[in-house]
């Protein structure tokens, strides 16, 4: 059927990766915009730093839900990283190719549209892993030592991180083609998309631990996967997820990532007939 | 090669009343509105024909092709194209046809070109020598080689449809779609993509579906024509009887002072031509004759003209698609010889 599937992993390989290179590429070409980007998202984290200053300062206690001042630095820092890291916009991308119908591009051709946009996603995390967050990570690393004398995680906790970020960004990207399969529906997914991003910030743990939600908030969020979006590999970071619940939430990851590409299938399947209707 | 049944197309949209009040109102009760930009059409193509699919602006072309691209799922009837329904086995139909749509590039707006022929010749699987032959032919007939390191972004409008064109021939597909390939291009790109396209055709007996609007095209490429208007399929046979028909006519637009001159005027002494060699329609003001340029020239119209009326401003126009659509309907579809369906 599929004649892609008689490709090998390197041809395919060879395939989509030109896209992942264009985007890194077309990224450095916008730098001012980037920096300014970067900017923007230190001064976030400055802010949320402060706000849990004053929130550890008010309080009596020197721990609030299992974390200490220093933890919660950590936390605010390692969780921007990470929400800016795993989320590669794709779900506005395709909107773009659906309104303007250069999604028709890809339909003529034998490839696979959501490969392709992986690809280009691939691009961002890549340059987004080099540029901000590596310096960001090493900065902040060293003044942790010099202010609080706090060593990083172990070698082998940061492996374990980088599992978990991987299959966040997977599940990221996955939960964004699905989104981004409403443009298929309807015109105002600029506006949804704004909503999604609020939402988002919140349910993934960006803003707030997940701990500090009440119980049933935080048991309704263990059917859904946004924790897995950003919480989890950054509880791994901080050593507060290992051993056995470590291989636990590294489960629940992968069977997200199982059950959103199979729903981006099956909505696919069905969105690009509604092409039809909005026309190409 | 391809077989096209009762093929129907509606497209349907939402009435937007104006203002505030009129999309709040949208919101609770909706007017759908239903085009039918493909109405029940049938044809049967060849391997190696090349046919001239035409009809003026929102005939139903675009539509036609997209689904027969496997782009747009039809909502009746059907078509397949050798052996595959191409909207049911978009990728299968993709690795044997090739596609230009004259109005928006195929090809990766941010890589250099060169880049994407490369992802295509891993796309389609080319094999390495292959790729070599194909390259250098398209090279020669389309010159690539000028603009093959720039990005497609920074390319003009001619370059970039010579390089959309070679981007849908690099697998060697068998069915080659073109949407208007030479709309807006000036005359030496025009006559380059013509003759890459003929080139071709001969070459490797591809199978060519074009629209245009252009006469110049199909008088140049195409044996066989299928008129569209308005979705509906109003003539489908060879180019000649058109050609016969049409192909020497010349329109001449005369602007004049006062009508009744003209009025005036015995065109039949003059003349002496049937109405199909010669005629004249008064319009208010503006005066439009259409002669054939074999029984009568120009001058010799526009002396007679100038003898008895002032003449404010006079233009001469091949005749275009949309008049033959016109003539043809008048006509009561008397030319509108159909192909027996295969
Ligand atoms: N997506 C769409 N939604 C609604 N109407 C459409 C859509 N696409 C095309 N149409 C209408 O269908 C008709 C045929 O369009 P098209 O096939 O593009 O014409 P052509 O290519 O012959 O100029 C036109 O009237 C056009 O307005
Ligand atoms: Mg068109």
């Amino acid at each position: 059927m599929d004649p892609q599937s008689k490709l090998s992993l390197k041809q395919k390989f060879k395939i989509y990766w030109p896209f992942t290179v264009s985007e890194i590429q077309g990224a450095l070409s916008y730098r001012g915009r980037f920096y300014f980007f970067i900017f923007a998202r230190l001064l976030r984290i400055f802010i949320t730093y402060y706000l849990w200053k004053a929130v550890f300062a008010s309080s009596r206690q020197a721990m609030l839900n299992g974390f200490t001042f220093n933890n919660m630095v950590g936390y605010v820092f390692i969780s921007y990283l990470t929400a800016d890291l795993v989320n590669s916009g794709s779900s506005r991308y395709i909107g773009y190719e659906v309104v303007d119908g250069s999604i028709a591009i890809n339909l003529i051709r034998p490839i696979n549209y959501r490969t392709r946009i992986f690809f280009t996603s691939l691009g961002s995390f890549i340059y987004k892993l080099i540029m901000p967050a590596l310096p960001i990570w090493i900065g902040f690393t060293v003044i942790s030592y010099l202010s609080v004398q706090e060593l990083p995680p172990a070698f082998t906790t940061i492996i374990q991180f980088l599992i978990s970020l991987t299959l966040s960004f997977l599940i990221m990207f996955l939960f964004e083609f699905c989104f981004g399969m409403l443009s298929f529906y309807t015109t105002y997914i600029w506006g949804l998309n704004m909503v999604k991003h609020s939402v988002l910030r919140f349910l993934t743990g960006e803003l707030i631990p997940i701990t500090f939600f009440p119980a049933a908030i935080r048991k309704a969020l263990n059917f859904m996967p946004f924790s897995s979006m950003n919480y989890t590999p950054v509880m791994v970071y901080l050593g507060k997820i290992r051993g056995v619940e470590y291989w636990q939430s590294i489960a629940i990851q992968a069977l997200w990532v199982v059950i959103l590409y199979l729903l981006g299938s099956f909505l696919w399947n069905k969105a690009i007939k509604r092409l039809t209707i909005l026309g190409g | 090669m391809i077989t096209v049944e009762n093929l129907t197309k509606e497209f349907k949209s939402y009435k937007k009343n104006p203002g505030f009040k009129g999309t709040v109102k949208g919101l609770f009760s909706r007017e759908v509105v239903i085009k039918k930009a493909v109405d029940n059409i049938s044809f049967h193509i060849d391997k190696g024909e090349i046919v001239g699919y035409i009809g003026s602006n929102g005939a139903g072309k675009s539509t036609t092709i997209k689904m027969m691209t496997g782009i747009l799922v039809p909502t009746a009837g059907r078509c397949v194209v050798n052996g595959i329904i191409p909207y049911e086995n978009r990728m299968e139909n993709a690795q044997q046809i090739g596609v230009v749509f004259g109005q928006r590039t195929q090809l990766w707006w941010d890589l250099p070109l060169t880049e994407t022929f490369t992802i295509l010749k891993e796309i389609y699987n080319v094999s390495d020598q292959d790729f070599k032959e194909r390259m250098a032919f398209l090279d020669q007939v389309l010159n690539l080689s000028e603009f093959i390191n720039n990005t497609v972004r920074t390319l003009s409008l001619g370059q970039r449809m010579r390089a959309d064109l070679g981007a849908a021939l690099l697998h060697n597909p068998k069915v080659l779609y073109l949407d208007e390939p030479t709309i807006g291009l000036d005359v030496v790109v025009k006559e380059n993509i013509r003759l890459a396209i003929k080139e071709i055709n001969r070459e490797f007996k591809t199978t060519v579906v074009l629209t245009t609007h252009d006469l110049g095209d199909i008088e140049e490429l195409c044996n066989r024509i299928i008129i569209i208007d308005a979705g509906k399929k109003i003539y489908d046979g060879d180019l000649k009887s058109i050609r016969d028909t049409y192909g020497y006519k010349r329109n001449m637009d005369i602007e004049v002072k006062n009508a009744d001159q003209i009025k005036a005027i015995d065109f039949n002494t003059h003349f002496n031509l049937p109405p199909e060699d010669f005629s004249v329609e008064i319009n208010g003001n503006s005066v439009s004759v259409v002669f054939n340029r074999n029984k009568i020239s120009a001058a010799e119209i526009a002396a007679v003209v100038m003898a008895k009326a002032v003449v404010r401003d006079m233009s001469i126009k091949e005749t275009d698609i949309s008049q033959i659509v016109k003539k043809i309907y008048k006509n009561g579809g008397e030319l509108a010889w159909t192909r027996s369906q295969s």
